[in-house]
């Protein structure tokens, strides 16, 4: 019995490290218009026209993962002080993109660990996620911030609550870096 | 042809672990203890480059899982993966009929599905039959609960092939990793609550369209398995 719990928790384990092989950390950044006045936007409003093409099918004309994203960023952006306006012009208007893409994890021994992670040191084909978060000045009509984040979604689609605490972590993570209004 | 894996390591470019003398073991490969937890970890999974069991530790039971485990991780292109996502709060009891929307108007649609009769006739009919499976019926007389409205469309999608080492050989032409290239082929449903005119679920299924586009009898396979097994994750009707 001794031996048999101890064989589940190292399969436990396994699974825990497997886990964390595949994911890759988020990655933020973000750019910032030298001459932009931050300071002096105090409304905004999602333009419009913005195209919401993910290019993946999974994902496209998705309400859950679009609205998740919508709600998020309107919560972080109250939070900040922006105010969300539906008639009247306002200071900056505000769009996201998302995309999905492939990427291949070359996946070879690491000569300094003198091992490498999981997967029989095969290389291996996961998706990451990028969202893009811009602001555009409506009275120059330029982009004057832009932030994004990148994170490996393997998985994760198909996973709503999953999907949803990296939305939420991902647009967190970026309006962070907005300039403060202050 | 068959090469012998350990001979040709160098060959095929995959690295083989230096092998240290060990008085009570003979020749195997040197490991700080610090990285001793890792290998077992890799070694229960299947994942090491060793394959042979040392350890007393390693149970056949615990090695089942693993393996299990590592079937699961290593997906190719011949796998289907199903995906839902359900709006929350929805209680779906409240439902009962349901009829096709409009086809929807998203990009992307492949033609080689869209305007292929057999596929639609095949995908329509094996839908239908899964909700009626599920106690939803079929009303073109009066207003419907739902709408199912679906997206077909065609990717180009990656894929790695690599020596597999727990096999411990590789056929000529595999030896090397290639990236492979292949179409996948989605298939979205969307049911949609028709008072409200909002999306309350949406499954997919995903899968490598291969031969399938010029063999009925396996596009009609795949279709049932993926409609099958996507509407397996509708929320019951309690």
């Amino acid at each position: 019995m001794y031996s048999l719990s101890r064989s589940l928790r190292l399969a436990a384990l396994a699974i825990a490290a497997f886990a964390f092989v595949s994911c890759a950390s988020i990655g933020v950044s973000s750019f910032l218009d030298r001459g932009a006045e931050f300071a002096r936007y105090r409304t905004y409003s999602w333009d419009p026209a913005a195209a919401l093409d993910t290019g993946d099918p999974r994902l496209d004309n998705n309400p859950f993962f679009h609205e998740r994203i919508r709600v998020d960023v309107e919560k972080q952006l109250a939070r900040r002080g922006f105010e969300k306006i539906t008639s009247g012009r306002p200071d900056v208007v505000v769009q996201y993109r998302a995309s999905v893409l492939q990427r291949i994890h070359a996946n070879i021994i690491d000569p300094a660990k003198g091992y490498c992670d999981g997967n029989n040191c095969k290389p291996y084909v996961y998706e990451t996620g990028t969202l893009w978060i811009d602001f555009v000045d409506v009275r120059t009509g330029k982009l004057v911030w832009r932030g994004w984040a990148e994170d490996s979604v393997d998985g994760s689609i198909s996973n709503q609550q999953l999907m949803e605490r990296q939305i939420d972590n991902a647009v967190t993570r970026i309006l962070q870096r907005v300039p403060p209004r202050l | 042809m068959i090469v012998d894996y350990r001979q040709h390591t160098r060959a095929v470019g995959v690295y083989s672990p230096p092998a240290r003398e060990n008085p009570r073991n003979g020749k195997v490969p040197w490991v700080s203890p610090a990285i001793a937890a890792q290998i077992t970890v890799c070694r229960l999974a299947g994942l090491s480059h060793n394959h042979k069991p040392r350890y007393p530790t390693m149970l056949r039971f615990g090695r089942l899982i693993a393996l299990a485990i590592g079937a699961l991780a290593v997906t190719g292109c011949a796998t289907m993966t199903v995906g839902s996502h359900v709006q929350s709060g929805v209680d779906f009891a409240q439902y009962r009929t349901y009829d096709w929307g409009r086809p929807d108007a998203l990009p992307r649609g492949d033609p080689r599905l869209d305007n292929n009769p057999f596929f639609q006739d095949h995908m329509m009919g094996a839908v239908q039959k899964q909700m009626a499976a599920r106690g939803y019926v079929q009303s073109t007389s009066r207003i419907p609960d739902l709408l199912i409205h679906y997206h077909a469309s065609i990717n180009q999608r990656i894929d790695v092939s690599a020596v597999d080492a727990e096999r411990g050989y590789c056929r000529d032409e595999e030896c090397n990793a290639r990236v492979l290239h292949y179409e996948a082929s989605t298939l979205v449903l969307d049911i949609v609550d028709a008072h409200t005119n909002r999306v309350i679920w949406r499954g997919w299924a995903q899968d490598d369209v291969g031969d399938m586009l010029d063999n009925t009898d396996r596009m009609e396979r795949k279709i049932n398995q993926a409609v099958t097994k996507m509407l397996a994750q509708l929320p019951p009707r309690l």
